[in-house]
């Protein structure tokens, strides 16, 4: 059977590959062949902090109140360093201005199915 | 050659043996098992920190330990904060198609401030009550939309004892649900879904690392 060890091994790969996270202004439903942000807002393009424990992934992503202000955010996507996109989700909309910072935390499971 | 009774996880020796020593049949029925890794997308958080400086949480200067903004330049109470004392306030909190499932890796979705359970989770960690002891958690669902529907999923085997549970989305009344069953708030809203397990005598969840599962399911419909 899959041990935990080997689950973790393949979590810390994951981990390990996670690297940006990327927000857009698009409302275009998401589909499973897409390959990233549907409009995206480049500036957004920004490191993100990753953490594991046991079979959980963490990603944590923060926008300060300086970039890519002015723009309604109603797209987040996750990639690694060679802009391949893990997923994609749409919500309603976040107002981006010089007051506030963006933050997003997203979060990834390794099971046995 | 039909196989009956035929026990997944024996090794090799003792599929071969339970094959009657039959060569021929060994490697096809071996290619038919394989184990497969999931990757489960949790919950998405997103929302916004204010650091318009307006506020008491300003960064700047900090009297002792108690952040203000209303000292003097040059105060000798005034060390400066390094960070914004507040926290970011999430807009939303999605769940893909709808299901949160919580796996107790972490109390990440757990408030602890209002739980009087004991908590310790980890590689062999539990989650244990005595009699009316609560287990209560955070928002899990928050879409802007009126929450009207919900069905809670509990993971049975790691839980020993009887546990009452209860579902609020309008942020102050919450409501009995029964395990399985598709509930509609009498009191809908759009404050965000929490549950609370309150235990009807002792109780103990499992939730050491090797649970794959998770323990509480819930499904917003």
């Amino acid at each position: 059977m899959l041990l935990n060890e080997g689950l973790m091994r393949v979590r810390e790969l994951l981990q390990n590959d996670i690297s940006t996270g990327q927000l857009g202004t698009s409302t275009d439903a998401v589909s499973q062949a897409q390959t990233g942000l549907q409009t995206a807002v480049s500036a957004s393009d920004q490191s993100v902090t990753v953490s594991g424990t046991d079979k959980l992934i963490t990603v944590e992503y923060e926008l300060d109140s300086v970039t890519a202000t002015g723009n309604t955010f109603t797209e987040f996507i996750v990639e690694n360093s060679s802009d391949e996109t893990f997923n994609r989700i749409l919500f309603t909309g976040i107002a981006h201005s010089g007051d506030t910072e963006v933050h997003a935390k997203l979060r990834f499971f390794i099971r046995p199915v | 050659m039909t196989i009956t009774n035929f026990k997944l996880g024996s090794s090799i020796s003792d599929i071969n043996s339970q094959l009657s020593n039959s060569p021929d049949e060994l490697p096809l029925l071996i290619t038919r098992f394989f184990e497969e890794i999931g990757l489960e997308e949790g919950t998405f958080k997103i929302g916004t920190r204010d650091v318009s400086g307006d506020g008491a949480w300003g960064k700047g200067f900090n009297d002792s330990g108690n952040t203000v903004n209303n000292l003097n330049w040059g105060a000798s109470t005034a060390v400066w904060d390094a960070d914004y004392a507040n926290s970011p306030s999430y807009t939303y909190i999605l769940n893909p198609s709808g299901y949160f499932n919580e796996h107790f890796v972490d109390d990440e979705f757990i408030d602890t401030g209002t739980s009087d359970c004991t908590i310790s989770l980890g590689e062999n960690g539990s989650i244990d009550f005595t009699d009316g002891e609560i287990l209560q958690s955070e928002i899990i669902n928050k879409t802007g939309a009126t929450l009207s529907k919900a069905t809670l999923y509990v993971n049975d085997s790691v839980i020993t004892g009887d546990i009452d549970w209860y579902l609020q989305v309008d942020g102050s009344n919450w409501e009995a649900v029964t395990v399985g069953e598709e509930h509609t708030f009498t009191n809908a809203g759009s404050t965000g879904l929490k549950y609370k397990a309150v235990a009807d005598g002792v109780v103990s969840i499992d939730t050491k690392y090797t649970t794959n599962n998770s323990i509480i399911k819930i499904k917003v419909s």
